[in-house]
């Protein structure tokens, strides 16, 4: 029988979809690197005179409530709302793969503890937390991502942790521990592959939400300061103009909504490259 | 399963206990009060004076203590900012925030494993990716958005439903009059809820269908559907019982965009408010029952789940 | 041109504006639907973006129930659309010329309309007065500010409708003040909650109270309605009943508005106007309000002490363009006082424009220069760098210092913005609070204007720094700290007015904060609506018992 494991990686990127999908994600990382060379405008040129324009052959996403062109903000802005999305759900899923994993494959004692964080965790008052280490650790975007990460891991922790027990028992696993094999190295060849399924889930996921989060706690002066851009900052600005500039919130959402689609695909397609049997291909019997 | 129960129980109380500890202190620690929102220019004097009728000059410790005696009394306080008690504001609004949550949760609920269900019967067919793109769209769509939007088409455009509001002013209660105004925000809700479960269910459903027993229930001859039902959902319907446990504080809480949006009396905006106001009796009271119930919601999870898997009961490798 | 007229009737009057003529700065009210005759009967639906927390006003921690307080409640005195103080308790306002304000300016004596009484059909005596007095004075009760009420050293009922007030010390703004903001409650039915308990009494949420219509029911969350008080002593309300509807989203009360469900909102956002537009049987109405956004500096920072410096900066503002842009259209501030004020002086028009050159010149006169080319100033080596920051939260503040970083940059100054939470930014020292530390260089936030300038002392007094004032710039000037002391003391506005117009003067050439744009109020309201008038100051149900609804055609 084949531990989940040994699965090829040849699989990966077959699929039109999946190579679409790291195409798009490929592409919006580069144009926010190199955002300071693509955009046609600074992102921070005010023209008072040019401000709430609709979409032109001169600004071709249009220009926001001060005129600024909103395509340069918007490859500015990639920066920004992809790095939080990538590093506070990779701290997300760090910390919840974990503690997950210890949780559900050890049980008892370590099971009960994280148990209780994950409660704690999840009781714990954000908008009063963020003040705090606001305060205390500076208002910056690395603190926003720890913030994030740590306010997110506890779905994926649960996920795990059930994966973990429900394999602690199962054969190959206690083949595993029968030859000798730490703790560490079953966790991590044995269990962690077949919770890739979930975990990818829940990391794609997340990852939007962490682009809707950095720009909620943009209103408690957290994250990015101006006039630096990002998504999820310009979705707020927009707001209130819906019936006057609805492209203010067109196309920074159609962004999120692209970057969160391919996300996803690659997350499905990674799931099928752990796991052949995901592939869904009926196995004749 | 009693044992295992028992001790979960057990831990439960200190558990609270220390949440909430950690909660006050978080709370006060914060930068901001209630006076700091009040208009700058209330004198220093006033000031002070304020804070000696609201009991915040008194060391921390002693604040917390007797919030502590006071809660477990099952009393919560009374609001800086309104002077009533805590329990009657939440009581106030926590039947609409049932109506909704409740409601929404159940909808996504039964929509998002019926779309599970279909993603995971034909993966990789042009439904699937179509409900992936539908069901993720609603995922990526910030909730404000899409409740402006939903007023603007359903309510502005074409007038079928109401935009915002429980009820008609003035018209006496009727079934339809309240569905009709339910109808939008349990909608919105319900779009960003359902690739939660959608997608969890699909990804756990194919997996079990691959099982070795489930190839043994089709070796045997048994119909898909048989096979579906009694093999394959309960294992993938199994995981959700974990994400449900995360979502109870959520159904007390409430969703402060949405009833932001629909102008609903929910516990959200009260929470939202209070939070705003820096009221801290209300603000904490609302913790600590939220907390009470993310204790209960993950154990009755915990429980619900060991229930399900007997797996799950063994104790761990020694 | 502006037409100032004193009126010298009410010389020894506090707090009293003049009428200008033409009432230049703001626009005719629109026209209503033609006017029958009136029509008695009708319920209001008006929405509020802000829902109270209580209903009357001594212990409001927060501003949003003006609208309601209003016809719940009486004052002796209130501001009307002009800024103009008139009575409504009261029979009429106490001034030195009929008697009310004794010649040592230390007595105030006040008549009650005897025709007053309560939702409950008590009458309202002076023991109301009295008690509520006692009320706010109370350490225990907790009410919001004692500020005006702790110079009171006696109070005297000698009658049933008379009510004696004898000061420790003079006091310019006591009628202005005085129970202008803070409603008269009634003591039958609070005196067993004067004390600690008068936070948690029932009352503040289904008052009864003596304004033109009653409490009749709350529904948190949604909506409040008043119904009309027939023996209300100003005259029965024509309308039946008023409910307040609560739509915290400016989007959702645009559909409301559309679709009927509201006949007006309060406190519109500009950006929701243009679809109200086109919506027939609905009236826009943009008020000027008493609040306006500025700049503060801190006059402590080594680079902002000098005020050439701080000129500099404002003559380097373009208050019109962010007026007009940013703030879509409102007043741009010229001065600290609002234009409607009779201490405003005419002086104060044409002093720091917007004006590179001089701006330069007067930065290069305090030393800096830009000696290696890379377009900002240096002086000693050392780049003219400041940090500007605002709350966050609010995108016309966001914008407002994304403008000023750029047009302060055209003159070298290089800008750092920063947002803080409000909390933050207005907290106490202790936790951390910004201005109140002194943390900042340059704060950008609003205040509300009172119509008496007596408070300008604890804004720009050297002693009223923080903790005991509001003066976050660190602000000194000896002849202004004297001014403006003897402009809090003095009763009389002929004495007054010369020296709020020097202190006006001090304030331009040394430019201890920039003054932006005064905030414009939107209202809309349905055209059947007559008699009304916004009021940014007292609120714009100050007149709802003048209001009638012409019946729906």
């Amino acid at each position: 029988m084949k531990s989940p494991r040994m699965a090829t990686p040849r699989a990966f990127g077959r699929d039109a979809v999946t190579r679409v999908a790291v195409l798009l994600l490929v592409a919006f990382a580069t144009a926010g690197a190199l955002a300071p060379r693509l955009a046609p405008f600074p992102r921070d040129f005010i023209r008072l005179d040019q401000r709430a324009q609709a979409p032109s052959t001169r600004h071709l996403f249009g220009t926001d409530m001060l005129g600024r062109d909103v395509m340069s903000r918007i490859l500015h802005g990639a920066r920004v709302s992809l790095a939080v999305a990538v590093c506070a759900t990779a701290i997300a899923v760090a910390i919840g793969t974990l503690l997950g994993a210890l949780a559900g494959y050890l049980g008892g004692r370590v099971d009960a503890v994280i148990g209780a964080l994950v409660d704690t965790t999840l009781s714990l008052p954000l908008f009063f937390l963020v003040l705090l280490l606001g305060q205390r650790w500076g208002a910056n975007l690395a603190t926003l991502c720890l913030v994030i990460g740590f306010a997110s891991w506890m779905p994926v922790a649960r996920l795990v942790r059930q994966t973990a027990r429900a394999l602690r028992h199962r054969t190959f696993v206690e083949a595993a521990r029968g030859l000798g094999f730490g703790t560490g190295r079953v966790l991590a060849r044995h269990v962690l592959p077949a919770a890739a399924a979930p975990i990818l889930v829940a990391a794609a996921l997340g990852a939007a939400q962490a682009v809707m989060l950095e720009s909620a706690l943009g209103f408690l002066g957290f994250g990015v300061q101006p006039p630096t851009p990002s998504w999820g900052g310009m979705l707020q600005e927009a707001q209130s103009h819906l019936h006057d500039a609805p492209w203010l919130a067109v196309f920074p959402g159609a962004c999120i909504f692209l970057v969160v689609l391919a996300l996803h695909a690659l997350a499905e397609a990674g799931q099928s490259a752990l796991d052949p049997r995901a592939r869904g291909a009926r196995i004749a019997t | 399963m009693l044992s295992y129960a028992l001790r979960r129980l057990a831990l439960a109380v200190p558990l609270a206990i220390a949440i909430t500890m950690l909660s006050f202190a978080i709370v006060r620690w914060a930068p901001g009060g209630p006076l700091a929102s009040a208009d700058p220019r209330v004198r220093e004097v006033d000031r002070a004076r304020v804070e000696r009728v609201l009991g915040l000059d008194q060391p921390l410790v002693s604040q917390y203590v007797r919030w502590l005696r006071t809660l477990l009394r099952g009393d919560l306080g009374q609001s800086f900012t309104t002077g009533q008690p805590v329990t009657t504001m939440i009581g106030a609004r926590l039947p609409a925030t049932l109506e909704l949550m409740g409601t929404a949760l159940v909808l996504s609920l039964v929509i998002g494993i019926g779309l599970g269900i279909v993603g995971a019967l034909r993966p990789g067919s042009w439904c699937d990716r179509g409900l992936a793109v539908v069901t993720l769209a609603g995922l990526s769509v910030p909730v404000f958005w899409l409740g402006v939007l939903a007023i603007l088409v359903f309510s502005a455009t074409w007038g079928w439903l109401p935009a915002g509001g429980r009820a008609t002013l003035g018209l006496a209660f009727t079934w339809g009059d309240r569905w009709r105004h339910l109808a939008l925000p349990v909608a919105v809700l319900t779009v960003a809820q359902v690739p939660l479960w959608s997608r969890h269910v699909r990804a756990n459903l194919i997996e079990r269908l691959q099982d070795e027993h489930v190839r043994a229930a089709r070796a045997r001859g048994i119909s898909e559907r048989r096979v579906i039902a009694r093999h394959g959902l309960p294992g993938a319907l199994t995981p959700l019982v974990t994400l449900l446990g995360l979502q109870v504080p959520a159904l007390f809480t409430g969703a402060v965009i949405t009833e932001t949006v629909f102008a609903w009396p929910g516990l959200g905006r009260l929470f939202h408010d209070g939070v705003a106001h820096f009221d801290y009796p209300r603000v904490l009271g609302i913790l600590a029952v939220a907390a009470v119930l993310t204790i209960a919601g993950n154990l009755a999870a915990d429980l619900t789940c060991a229930r399900l898997d007997p797996r799950l009961r063994l104790r761990a490798p020694s | 041109m502006v037409r100032r007229r004193v009126d010298f009737r009410h010389v020894g009057a506090l707090g009293l504006l003049l009428l200008l003529g033409g009432c230049a700065r703001r626009e005719s009210p629109p026209e209503t639907a033609a006017a029958g005759p009136r029509h008695r009967g009708g319920t209001l639906v008006l929405g509020t973006p802000e829902e109270p927390e209580l209903l009357d006003s001594i212990l409001m921690l927060s501003k949003g129930g003006q609208l309601i307080n209003n016809v719940l409640f009486s004052r002796f005195v209130v501001y009307d659309d002009s800024l103009r103080l008139i009575p409504d308790l009261v029979t009429e306002i106490p001034t030195l010329a009929n008697g009310g304000i004794a010649p040592d300016e230390l007595t105030y004596t006040y008549h009650l309309r005897p025709e007053a009484q309560w939702h409950d059909g008590t009458p309202l005596t002076s023991a109301d007065v009295e008690f509520t007095y006692r009320v706010i004075m109370h350490p225990d009760a907790g009410a919001e500010s004692q500020q005006g009420w702790d110079v009171i050293d006696r109070v005297d009922t000698p009658d049933a409708h008379t009510i004696v007030f004898r000061l420790k010390e003079a006091y310019a703004s006591f009628v202005s003040d005085t129970f202008s903001d803070e409603d008269v409650l009634p003591r039958h039915l609070l005196q067993d909650f004067l004390g600690a308990e008068f936070r948690h009494a029932p009352f503040h949420r289904a008052p009864v109270g003596s304004g033109p219509f009653r409490f009749q029911e709350w529904v948190a969350g949604s909506h409040l309605t008043v119904t009309r008080f027939e023996a209300y002593h100003g005259g029965a309300p024509a309308l039946d009943a008023i409910t307040f509807k609560f739509v915290p989203e400016a989007s959702t009360a645009v559909v409301q508005l559309q679709a009927g469900e509201l006949h007006g909102f309060d406190q519109l956002e500009a950006a929701q106007m243009q679809p109200l537009e086109r919506v027939a049987g609905l009236a826009l109405y943009r008020t000027p309000s008493q609040s306006y956004e500025h700049v503060d500096f801190n006059c402590e920072h080594p680079f902002l002490s000098d005020a050439r410096v701080r000129r500099a900066l404002a003559h380097a503002t373009d208050r019109v363009a962010i007026a007009r842009h940013v703030y879509d259209g409102a007043e741009p501030a010229r001065a600290d006082q609002r234009p409607l004020s009779p201490w405003y002086a005419a002086a104060a028009d044409t002093a720091l424009r917007h004006n590179l050159y001089r701006s330069r010149a007067l930065l290069a006169a305090a030393g800096w220069r830009d000696a290696d080319g890379d377009g900002i100033v240096e002086r000693n080596g050392k780049p003219l760098r400041i940090e500007l920051c605002t709350t966050a939260g609010r995108p016309a503040r966001e914008r407002t210092i994304a403008v000023l970083q750029q047009q302060w940059r055209a003159v070298g100054v290089e800008v750092t913005t920063r947002l803080y939470n409000p909390a933050v930014l207005f907290g106490s020292p202790e936790s951390g609070g910004i201005l109140r530390r002194g943390a900042f260089a340059a704060a950008l936030f609003g205040w509300g204007q009172p119509p008496d300038p007596a408070g300008m002392q604890t804004v720009y007094g050297s002693t009223f720094a923080p903790p005991n004032g509001q003066n976050m710039g660190r602000f000194k000037h000896d002849r202004l700290d004297s001014l403006v002391a003897l402009g809090a003391r003095v009763a009389d506005p002929v004495r007054r007015v010369p020296l709020y117009r020097e202190v006006e003067t001090i304030l331009l050439r040394e430019s201890p904060t920039i003054p932006l744009v005064w905030l414009v109020e939107i209202d809309v309201m349905t055209t059947r609506l007559h008699g009304f008038r916004p009021n940014p100051q007292s609120g714009d149900t100050w007149n709802a018992h003048a209001w009638w609804l012409a019946p729906a055609l």
